[in-house]
């Protein structure tokens, strides 16, 4: 009998098949027990197409620090070209989750493969096509700009002519070009943007970047977002991890929210809000606080009522399973003073939210 | 159609570690290295400035009691600046040990070594770039101190030929020192904690030995610093061969003894010395930052 699998997952599925790597992914197999597969993933060759645009296959990835899983059970796949974000709060487990997939961390358990080659064999192969931009900024801080990033492109065999001419290039773009001294004189966002560029000199398949516009200002965080859709153009994939709904929102083309180690929900940001389609969300201003603690009060006692946020002394965001006329009752009883309504389409704030009943900001 | 086994013993394989091979990429981290090196003011002065002030002040004190009773060494107008400066050479070079140690605590804190890990270059490529950076430094050192001591200062030594060996033996040694550093950086979780710890074993180390002032104790023999001075004494300000016993004492006194080490065995106690702590400065560093 002939079956085609372009992927196999045997053994618990927790291990992926790696005699399997050198022959064609195409290839038929015939494999003469099937029994010795259990828990597997079949795809037949239509399939297999989409399957060979996954260039990061994330495998049951875990992490543990003494007692704590930083990383718990994380499953997820990249394709080509896209640009995959992992949103959670602090202490979520994205940076270790980063620093397992490039690398620098060993997982406790799990694996994936990276661009056809497995983190845990692998990994000088993986080193050769990623670039990094760490959340903390990490640069040599006695040497300039322009030394820094060719030290990367050195690094990653560029010889010296074209490392001095594409650190330039980059440093210009980044308006760091003209500074000769240590960049341990630069400015905060000079330093952030040094470390960007010291990621990507030297024009890695797969991007990975931590936190890339935490503590920037609002406009210098534009920037940075032009620059990241700019750079997916180039048809580089990149990993973003971000605590910023809005920016995951913006850039990404997947999103996996994080939290406690776990992914807890997966998908498109559209597909994401959709999700949540039978929760709806109201803004409820009053004219004073008192008006305000009455109703939050009294809303507390139905039971289709599932969060209730104070945005401000007047004003409050209500989120209720269903739509506004099952809500009729519960505001007719409550809020009869209510100065201003306002309801608003669910954002991954609220999403967040409803999947673990506390703010992302927190 | 072909046939596919499923080797199950392949999934259990162990895991395989950072290391790889060296190759051209720890020369681009040596000169990296190297550039941060020349650029640090403090490691300037600690490794250069410093022992310079210490060979002006020496023979400052030294140089002018020449008459004196105390100063009638084995070997004929010798001043005690001149059995003194083989002291501040190991004290120099030694320094390396200091800075190495600091260097890579520092690459620990900072996440540089974490940056570099996720470049393809591996750990092999990391220590050797290190290695060579620190050596070709205590070149220009070594070249340093040789110069305004030997050269200005004017201290005494045998011949062109046993300086060029003295240079190679201080060398060595240096390597071995880095080894020490790494072993200090793997146990020490900051710079400043690798500054102190240093300078806790240097420091001792140097008086232990009698490299500053004489000290008649079996204890010298312990120290890696003893060895190395004293080989370095013999050959530089005596022209010892191979086959001359090493002496006794710190500072060839009057009490100074043959012992039964030869110059060559005292060659081979640096060597070892240098091979042990480099394995066990990497061994240690690579267990302490495994994670
Ligand atoms: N080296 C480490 N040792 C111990 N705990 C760690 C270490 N690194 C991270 N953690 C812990 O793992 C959890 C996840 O951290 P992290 O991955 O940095 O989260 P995030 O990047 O999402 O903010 C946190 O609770 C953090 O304290
Ligand atoms: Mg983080």
């Amino acid at each position: 009998m002939s079956v085609c699998f372009s992927k196999t997952m045997i053994k618990n599925g927790l291990h992926y098949v790696h005699n399997l790597k050198p022959l064609n992914k195409n290839m038929d197999l015939v494999l003469e027990d099937l029994s010795v597969i259990s828990n597997h993933q079949a795809y037949n060759i239509n399939e297999s197409k989409s399957e060979r645009d996954i260039i990061i296959d994330v495998q049951s990835l875990e992490k543990k620090f003494g007692d704590l899983k930083a990383v718990d059970n994380v499953s997820f796949q990249i394709k080509k070209g896209e640009l995959f974000s992992l949103l959670g709060p602090n202490g979520a487990g994205k940076s270790t989750t980063i620093r397992m997939l490039t690398t620098v961390l060993n997982p406790t358990s799990g694996d994936a493969i990276i661009d056809d080659n497995s983190l845990k064999k692998q990994k000088n192969q993986i080193k050769s096509i990623i670039g990094v931009c760490p959340q903390d900024i990490v640069i040599f801080d006695v040497l300039s700009a322009e030394e820094n990033v060719r030290f990367v492109a050195e690094m990653h065999g560029i010889d010296k002519k074209s490392a001095r001419e594409e650190s330039k290039k980059l440093l210009q773009l980044m308006n760091i070009g003209g500074r000769k001294d240590a960049c341990k004189n630069f400015s905060g966002g000079m330093k952030r943007r040094l470390n960007l560029v010291m990621g990507l000199v030297h024009k890695p398949k797969i991007l990975f970047l931590d936190e890339p516009s935490a503590g920037l200002d609002p406009q210098a965080r534009r920037l940075v977002w032009d620059f990241i859709r700019n750079l997916k153009k180039t048809g580089m994939t990149i990993i973003l991890t971000t605590h910023d709904m809005v920016e995951a929102d913006l850039l990404s083309d997947h999103i996996a929210i994080m939290d406690k180690g776990k992914i807890i929900a997966m998908g498109t940001p559209n597909e994401l809000k959709k999700k949540d389609m039978n929760v709806s969300n109201l803004e409820l201003e009053f004219h004073n606080a008192q008006e305000l603690n009455d109703t939050q009060k009294c809303l507390k006692n139905y039971d289709n009522i599932k969060n209730i946020q104070k945005i401000s002394d007047i004003k409050i965001s209500v989120s209720f399973i269903g739509g506004i006329p099952t809500l009729k009752n519960e505001i007719l009883e409550c809020a009869i003073k209510v100065k201003n309504l306002l309801f608003r389409d669910p954002t991954l704030e609220d999403i967040f939210l409803n999947l673990t009943g506390r703010s992302l900001r927190d | 159609m072909s046939e596919v086994k499923v080797d199950t013993a392949d999934l259990s394989l162990p895991k395989k570690s950072n290391f790889s091979r060296v190759n051209r990429k720890a020369w681009v981290i040596a000169k990296k290295n190297f550039k941060e090196k020349m650029k640090n003011w403090q490691s300037m002065i600690w490794t250069i400035g410093f022992p310079i002030m210490m060979l002006i002040v020496y023979n400052f004190i030294f140089s002018q009691e020449g008459e004196e009773p105390e100063d009638a060494y084995l070997a004929n107008n010798l001043s005690t600046f001149d059995i003194e400066f083989p002291g501040i050479v190991v004290y120099s070079v030694g320094m390396v040990l200091i800075s190495s140690a600091i260097m890579f605590a520092a690459a620990k804190k900072s996440g540089t070594l974490e940056r570099m890990d996720t470049m393809p270059a591996g750990r092999a490529n990391i220590f050797m770039g290190a290695i060579i950076s620190e050596t070709f430094f205590m070149i220009f050192q070594i070249s340093v101190i040789f110069s305004f001591g030997y050269g200005i200062l004017g201290a005494y030594f045998k011949s062109w030929g046993a300086l060029l060996i003295g240079f190679f033996i201080a060398l060595i040694f240096g390597i071995g020192c880095i080894g020490i550093g790494l072993l200090i950086s793997g146990l020490a979780n900051s710079a400043e904690s690798a500054n102190g710890f240093g300078m806790l074993v240097h420091w001792p180390l140097l008086f232990l030995s009698g490299s500053f002032f004489p000290f008649e104790s079996n204890v010298v023999y312990a120290t890696p610093y003893y060895w190395i001075k004293q080989v370095y004494l013999q050959i530089t300000i005596f022209g010892d061969g191979l086959s001359d016993k090493l002496y006794s004492s710190s500072l060839i006194g009057y009490t100074a003894e043959e012992i039964s080490i030869t110059i060559l065995g005292g060659i081979a106690i640096i060597v070892g010395f240098m091979v042990v702590f480099i394995s066990l400065g990497i061994f240690t560093f690579q267990k302490k930052s495994e994670i």
